[in-house]
C-alpha cells in the first residue's frame, strides 16, 4: 500500500490509500462507536459511506462528537 | 390547565431548556437535569479527543432528554453550517442550535452571518433555532426565513446580567408569530420568572445553573420560577399604575 499524508482534525497524519473506515481504526476510533460523524474536505460522510470512501493525499479529516454545551 | 410548550412541530412539557457545560462534574449535571425538568439539552460539537480522554456526553444524556447540538465556536455561516451538517449525522437530529459568533469578548451573534446560515440550513430540512441578538428587524428576517424559534440574548452569554433591555423582548413578543426563547444572560431565578412572565415561550439557561453555589438547588428554582412567570403570564398582570388604588372598599368608613 502506498502512504499518504492527510490532516486529521488539524493534525497531519500519514495513512494508507485504504477506505476511511480503515483509516478511522487506525487512528484508534471504533467505527462503531456512536455518536461520531466525519467530514472530509468539509463534506460530512455519512457512516454508511465510511467502508467505501477511499482517502487520497492531502485530505482534510474531521472526527468530532457532541460534547458539553451551552 | 394543560398549557404545552410547541417547537419543532413536537410538544414539551417543561419551558426551561438546560445546557450542559460548566458543572462542577457530571453527576452534578444529571441531578441539576433532573431537578429542572427539562427535556431539551444543549451539546457543543467539537472535535474527538484522539489522545486518549473520552468524553461521552451524548451516551450520558441519551435516553433522559432530547440533545439540542449548537454550533457554539463558529464564526462564519461555512462553519455553522458543516458543524449543523455534522451535528445531524452524529446525532441523527435535524435540529440545531445555530449560534454565529461575532467576537470573542462580547459573544455577540454576527448577525449577516447567521441569517446566510440560517437560510442555507432551513433550505436543507434543518429545524433551525437561532441564537439571536435582542434585535426586533433581526429576529423578524430569522422568522422570516423559517426558523422554528428566535432566541434572542437577555445579556451576553455567561454574564449573568439577566433581561438587560426587557422593552426590546417585549417588543419582538409583540410582533412574533413563532416560538421565542430567552437565551443566554439569565442570573438566577427571578430572570427566567420575568422572562416568561413578558410572554416569552421558554428560556435556556445553562451558567446560572452550572456555575451555582449548589447547582441542582437552583435548578430547582429555575423550574418552579419558569412556571410561574408562565403562571402570570396566562393570568394577564394588573396594568401598572403611577398613582395608588385602594383594594379595600371605599363606602362605611367610620368617621369620628
Amino acid at each position: 500500500m502506498t502512504g499518504i499524508s492527510v490532516i486529521l482534525n488539524g493534525m497531519k497524519r500519514s495513512a494508507d490509500t485504504g477506505s476511511l473506515v480503515e483509516f478511522l481504526q487506525a487512528q484508534g476510533v471504533d467505527p462503531a462507536r456512536r455518536f461520531v460523524a466525519v467530514a472530509v474536505n468539509s463534506v460530512v460522510v455519512p457512516r454508511e459511506d465510511w467502508p467505501s470512501r477511499h482517502l487520497v493525499e492531502g485530505d482534510q479529516i474531521e472526527i468530532v462528537q457532541p460534547m458539553k454545551g451551552g | 390547565m394543560e398549557d404545552p410548550f410547541l417547537l419543532g412541530g413536537e410538544r414539551f412539557s417543561s419551558r426551561l431548556l438546560m445546557g450542559s457545560a460548566g458543572f462542577p462534574n457530571q453527576q452534578a449535571m444529571l441531578d441539576a437535569l433532573a431537578a429542572s425538568g427539562a427535556e431539551i439539552v444543549t451539546v457543543a460539537i467539537r472535535r474527538i479527543n484522539l489522545a486518549g480522554q473520552r468524553e461521552d456526553t451524548a451516551s450520558l444524556l441519551d435516553g433522559r432528554c432530547r440533545l439540542l447540538p449548537n454550533t457554539a465556536g463558529c464564526y462564519t455561516a461555512r462553519d455553522a453550517v458543516l458543524t449543523a451538517q455534522l451535528a445531524r449525522d452524529a446525532l441523527a437530529t435535524n435540529w440545531i442550535k445555530l449560534e454565529v459568533i461575532g467576537d470573542r469578548h462580547t459573544l455577540y451573534p454576527d448577525v449577516e452571518e447567521l441569517l446566510s446560515a440560517a437560510g442555507e440550513l432551513v433550505r436543507n430540512g434543518f429545524i433551525v433555532l437561532p441564537y439571536c441578538s435582542d434585535d426586533p428587524i433581526t429576529c423578524r428576517k430569522l422568522a422570516d426565513l423559517g426558523c422554528a424559534a428566535i432566541m434572542p440574548l437577555a445579556a451576553p452569554i455567561g454574564s449573568g446580567m439577566g433581561l438587560i433591555n426587557r422593552y426590546n423582548l417585549e417588543l419582538i413578543r409583540a410582533q412574533t408569530q413563532i416560538p421565542m426563547i430567552v437565551d443566554a444572560g439569565i442570573g438566577t431565578a427571578s430572570d427566567a420568572a420575568i422572562a416568561l412572565e413578558i410572554g416569552c415561550d421558554a428560556v435556556l439557561v445553562n451558567s446560572a445553573i452550572a456555575k451555582a453555589r449548589r447547582p441542582v438547588m437552583m435548578a430547582a428554582a429555575m423550574r418552579r420560577a419558569v412556571k410561574a412567570g408562565r403562571g402570570a403570564w396566562l393570568a394577564g398582570r394588573i396594568p401598572q399604575r403611577h398613582h395608588a388604588e385602594p383594594s379595600s372598599p371605599q363606602t362605611g368608613l367610620i368617621a369620628t
